[in-house]
């Protein structure tokens, strides 16, 4: 959606294909470094009129920062000259509609990006499943990495969409998986809507693979 | 690792060897030298590696292995158990 702001136009997204994966991955880095001790702060806070004042102030700050990270305008130019009121007219329906976007997304297994045709593999693991082997030790192993290193999900994410999204009949190659590979880079472009049906695609792969392997089923009850 | 394939846990046996260290540190890379060791997914003469190989070998087939195997092994770490306790 376009707006007017102190003579220039600005964008504000809503719905998700107008997020990339890039701004969602720095929007967390953002977040962590900036917000995220303030939410731990409310949340061991006594209940109370105190935390009720608290949780409205990181409230609107978080508003007015996703605001400004969104539209490209500085958090002091969002902070000093725009209405808060009038920021939660124009910028909240648009968010809402993301997060009910979120809600509603299904697994598709083509996809038309960049002028290309993009394929996710069928989740339905059995004998006819093409996927290979290394394709599930290598998001496996990175995701242990990343977790180890306690890296963001959203970086887990972009490492996953460049090893299970690929180009029409395109083979795996271990490299998509590398920091430095073009693919692992390209995927910061990606459409969050089109992310987010990868983190759902591999949501059902794994409730698959547990379906199948019933011995499995109950490795995994016995940790947890 | 170890919460999904019985085979990486720590053995059914009371005498077995705690490997859940290894497999924290190692994860995956263990499953893939276990299988790679068995040869199990070799193709001779394919001119490739045998770790090549493994890798290339579809999903699916693997896990119906490891999956057999973990029920194997359970089985018989088990009967070694009741053996021992006689």
């Amino acid at each position: 959606m376009e707006f007017s702001f102190n003579h220039n136009i600005y964008t504000i997204p809503t719905s998700l294909a107008e997020v990339t994966l890039g701004q969602r991955i720095d929007f967390e880095v953002w977040y962590v470094k900036n917000m995220a001790g303030q939410e731990k702060k409310i949340a061991s806070m006594e209940e109370g009129i105190d935390k009720e004042a608290e949780q409205f102030i990181y409230q609107m700050e978080l508003l007015c920062n996703s605001f400004s990270f969104l539209s490209g305008i500085d958090i002091v130019e969002v902070k000093e000259h725009i209405n808060i009121a009038h920021l939660c007219d124009l910028f909240l329906p648009c968010f809402r509609a993301l997060f009910e976007e979120q809600e509603k997304i299904s697994l598709q297994i083509t996809y038309l990006w960049k002028d290309e045709i993009w394929e996710l593999a069928s989740p339905h693991l059995d004998y006819k499943s093409a996927m290979t082997f290394n394709e599930f030790l290598t998001a496996k192993q990175v995701i242990k990495s990343l977790h180890d290193l306690g890296e963001s999900n959203w970086i887990a994410l972009q490492y996953l969409c460049a090893i299970f999204l690929r180009k029409k009949d395109e083979a795996f190659d271990e490299s998509f998986a590398t920091e430095d590979s073009k693919r692992f880079k390209l995927m910061r472009e990606l459409p969050m809507d089109i992310a987010l049906s990868v983190a759902f695609f591999l949501s059902s792969l794994s409730k698959a693979w547990l379906n199948n392997f019933p011995s499995l089923v109950m490795e995994d009850q016995v940790a947890a | 690792m170890a919460k999904q394939f019985s085979l990486f846990g720590n053995g059914g046996s009371s005498g077995s060897i705690d490997l859940s260290k290894h497999f924290q540190k190692w994860g995956w890379i263990s499953f893939l030298t276990y299988v790679t060791e068995k040869g199990i997914f070799d193709i001779s003469g394919n001119g490739k590696t045998k770790l090549e190989n493994t890798k290339a070998a579809k999903l699916y087939d693997v896990l119906v292995w490891a999956d057999e195997r973990s029920d194997y092994e359970s089985a018989i770490a088990a009967y070694q158990d009741k053996l021992y306790k006689r």
